[in-house]
């Protein structure tokens, strides 16, 4: 896939959510299909997608806090489990997530000093352990991320801060833990443009510095072409494409992810309201598996074929796939 | 026309005496009926709080401390939500006031699944409306936000954070508001769901004409749907203008920068920028216009005096390219105001 020092790597993972209520008809929910990935050091991948398209689930599946239903997980080789003693706390030094809301995933009785001196104490990352060590670090860690002063951030309880600020002390948590790799869901969604390039720019600088791996989950298209080497792109629980940033958002394969980069909002257009192309569509149905391709109910160029198989890989420039009979070229 | 609503000289305040945290400050806009009014601005600049504080719901040591809240609602006397009693606001806030809160992937109750919560409001709204009927119109509405209505028997924790933000707005959207208040709420949605959400909103919107405030980090989502923009910084309204205006001559030097510092998806690769400096400490806010330590056009005056919100053109006289409709242009910058010199 790509060239470079591999430390996480999904092959072939799955994960169907079973409801212990029985309403979803036959076997369940199918969230994540096939998931194959490579995290690599000193590389950023860029996880776009539809909403409910398996993003998030993906990450956590990677972080282990999902058991996936068949395929691998592997950090620098080993399998991954996480279910022995002591085995999170160990698989969490190497990979951090930071998780998708912002709103649920700070513990409210806790201090956002708290929140920041338990992963560096933990991890062994605070220095001397001294208490004034670790303040100064935490404060270090919360400018950082633009929450200037960091002192003055210390003492504040998650419920005071607003979204984007609750959002940035999560971010602040998972570097705190000094992660092999992060996998960040939608990190910087509630961010306005100046910090949000702040933000990423830190993450760029440590994925070099620290010779990081990142997996970037966002909605954000446009800084995904800025931030990321690769981009992945997810419909209905598959990837559906995968290849350099630049190609995925300047040449698209996929009528999906065509239509995902053409929506991208431009204010240029507005001048021209309510001409906009809709694209509405049946959301794909996760509890049945089709025959065929899984956006072929929506697609404009779906074929009989289509509907009929499932589209393997094709890779019509070097590194840049697709699924999508489009490009079987013996067809063509 | 009157105004909807009618904000005038709002503060807001999280604490008391030496940690006081002035979160809004002398906010004044108004909302006028089938409007959509976008609030744009950086993080913690204040945005929720204002919302809600219209909505009366400010939490922990959040308090009003000046202003006023004006609401002219259908066959009522305008009262002042900052100043009325809880059991008047209350009326308000259910019938005719409906909020998306930024934290809606949090909101719902976790032990009901999708289609309960959403049949309970329903029945509290219309009590007349019959276990069938309840049924149609929650399909419907998720329908509407793109989840298919058999997911409706899903938990909140089986559901995406897109999906669940969307539940939350076909929730606000089900009970015939006049004004409906979304705080970020497509920060989950891919583009195309987003589209597909905006564009349902304002169907909605014509038929029924309530009128929006629309909170969002994304000045470009909000040129493309709202009809004016306020633009805010450190708490206070520092520009307001009608969107497209405001998308092609920002006046205000701090609107000039978040409007060029958005990446493009398509086209040459420039070099961002962003806008130098660190957000502003709302517990010590310097002394004149809050954006001078990171304003390239600052000058000596901005450090000693605080510009107001005041109408204005550009100095050197010149109008956007749409002449007549800078008139509903104000803007909080000496660089504007007859004090202040041109560059
Ligand atoms: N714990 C769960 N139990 C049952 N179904 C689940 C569970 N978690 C997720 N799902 C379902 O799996 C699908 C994928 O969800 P996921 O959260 O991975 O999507 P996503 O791509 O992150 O979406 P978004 O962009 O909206 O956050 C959705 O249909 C969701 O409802
Ligand atoms: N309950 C609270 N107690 C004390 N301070 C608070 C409280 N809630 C918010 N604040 C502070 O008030 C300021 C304004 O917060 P607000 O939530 O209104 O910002 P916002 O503009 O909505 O930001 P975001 O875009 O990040 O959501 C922030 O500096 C925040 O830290
Ligand atoms: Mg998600
Ligand atoms: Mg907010």
């Amino acid at each position: 896939m790509s060239s470079g020092e591999v430390v996480l790597r999904a092959e072939s993972v799955s994960k169907t959510f079973r409801a212990g209520r029985g309403f979803f008809r036959g076997g369940g929910l199918h969230a994540v299909s096939g998931f194959s990935l490579d995290l690599v050091r000193e590389r950023v991948v860029a996880l776009v997608g539809e909403s409910g398209s398996g993003k998030s689930t993906a990450a956590r599946l990677l972080a282990g806090l999902y058991a996936p239903t068949s395929g691998a997980i592997t950090l620098a080789g080993r399998r991954v489990s996480v279910r022995a003693p002591g085995a999170r706390r160990r698989y969490a030094s190497h990979v951090q997530i930071v998780l998708q809301d912002p709103f649920s995933s700070l513990n409210a009785s806790y201090s956002i000093r708290h929140h920041l001196a338990r992963p560096l104490l933990l991890h062994g990352n605070a220095g001397s352990g001294k208490r004034a060590d670790v303040e100064a670090r935490s404060a270090a860690l919360l400018e950082e991320v633009s929450l200037t002063p960091g002192r003055d951030f210390l003492d504040r309880y998650p419920h005071e801060l607003s979204g984007g600020q609750r959002q940035r002390v999560s971010i602040a948590r998972a570097l705190a833990v000094r992660p092999e790799v992060m996998l960040a869901d939608e990190p910087v969604s509630m961010l306005d443009v100046s910090i949000r390039l702040g933000i990423l720019r830190l993450l760029g600088r440590l994925t070099a510095e620290r010779r990081l791996a990142l997996l970037y989950i966002t909605h954000d298209i446009a800084s995904a072409r800025y931030f990321a080497t690769e981009i992945a792109v997810m419909y209905a629980g598959e990837m559906v494409e995968y290849g350099p940033s630049e190609d995925v958002t300047q040449a698209p394969l996929h009528p999906y992810s065509r239509l995902l980069v053409s929506t991208v909002p431009d204010p240029d257009r507005a001048a021209g309201r309510g001409s906009d192309t809709l694209v509405r569509g049946e959301p794909p149905d996760l509890t049945r598996r089709l025959a065929g391709c899984t956006f072929a109910p929506r697609c404009p160029f779906a074929m009989d074929r289509c509907r009929q198989q499932a589209p393997p890989r094709f890779e019509p420039s070097g590194g840049h796939w697709v699924r999508c009979w489009l490009f079987d070229e013996q067809e063509a | 026309m009157t105004a909807l609503l009618e904000v005038r000289d709002l503060d807001v305040s999280y604490g008391h005496g030496e940690d006081t945290l002035h979160a809004v400050r002398g906010a004044s806009f108004s909302l006028r009926r089938g409007e959509i009014v976008g609030v744009a601005g950086e993080s913690g600049c204040g945005k929720s709080t204002l919302a809600f504080a219209i909505a009366r719901l400010l939490r922990g040591s959040g308090h009003v401390e000046g202003g006023e809240i004006l609401w002219s609602g259908r066959d009522r006397e305008p009262i002042d939500l900052a100043t009325a009693d809880d059991e008047s606001v209350r009326r308000v806030r259910w019938s005719d006031i409906s909020i998306v809160m930024q934290s809606a992937m949090n909101a719902m109750n976790p032990v009901l699944s999708l289609r309960s919560q959403i049949g309970d409001v329903i029945k509290a709204h219309d009590p007349a409306a019959g276990r069938r009927e309840r049924g149609r119109r929650v399909g419907e509405l998720l329908e509407m936000v793109g989840i298919p209505s058999a997911r409706g028997r899903a938990f909140p924790h089986e559901l995406s954070g897109g999906m669940r933000q969307r539940a939350m707005i076909a929730l606000a959207l089900a009970l015939s508001p006049q004004l409906v208040i979304l705080d970020e709420p497509t920060t989950a949605l891919d583009v195309v769901m987003q589209r597909q959400v905006l564009s349902e909103l304002k169907r909605l919107q014509a038929d029924l004409g309530f009128a929006v405030l629309f909170i969002t980090h994304d000045l470009s989502l909000l040129v493309e749907i709202a009809d004016r923009i306020l633009v805010m910084y450190a708490g206070t309204v520092v520009e307001r203008a009608d969107a497209l205006d405001l998308y092609r001559a920002p006046f205000h030097p701090y609107s000039r920068g978040l409007l060029t510092s958005f990446p493009k998806v398509t086209g040459v690769r420039a070099e961002l920028t962003g806008i130098p400096g660190t957000p502003p400490d709302l517990r010590g806010l310097p002394d004149g216009c809050p954006f001078h330590p990171r304003c390239a056009s600052a000058m000596d005056e901005c450090k000693r005096e605080t510009p107001a919100l005041v109408p204005r053109r550009r100095p050197d006289g010149e109008a956007t390219p749409d002449g007549e409709a800078t008139q509903s242009r104000d803007v909080a910058c000496l660089l504007y105001q007859p004090t202040g010199r041109a560059q």
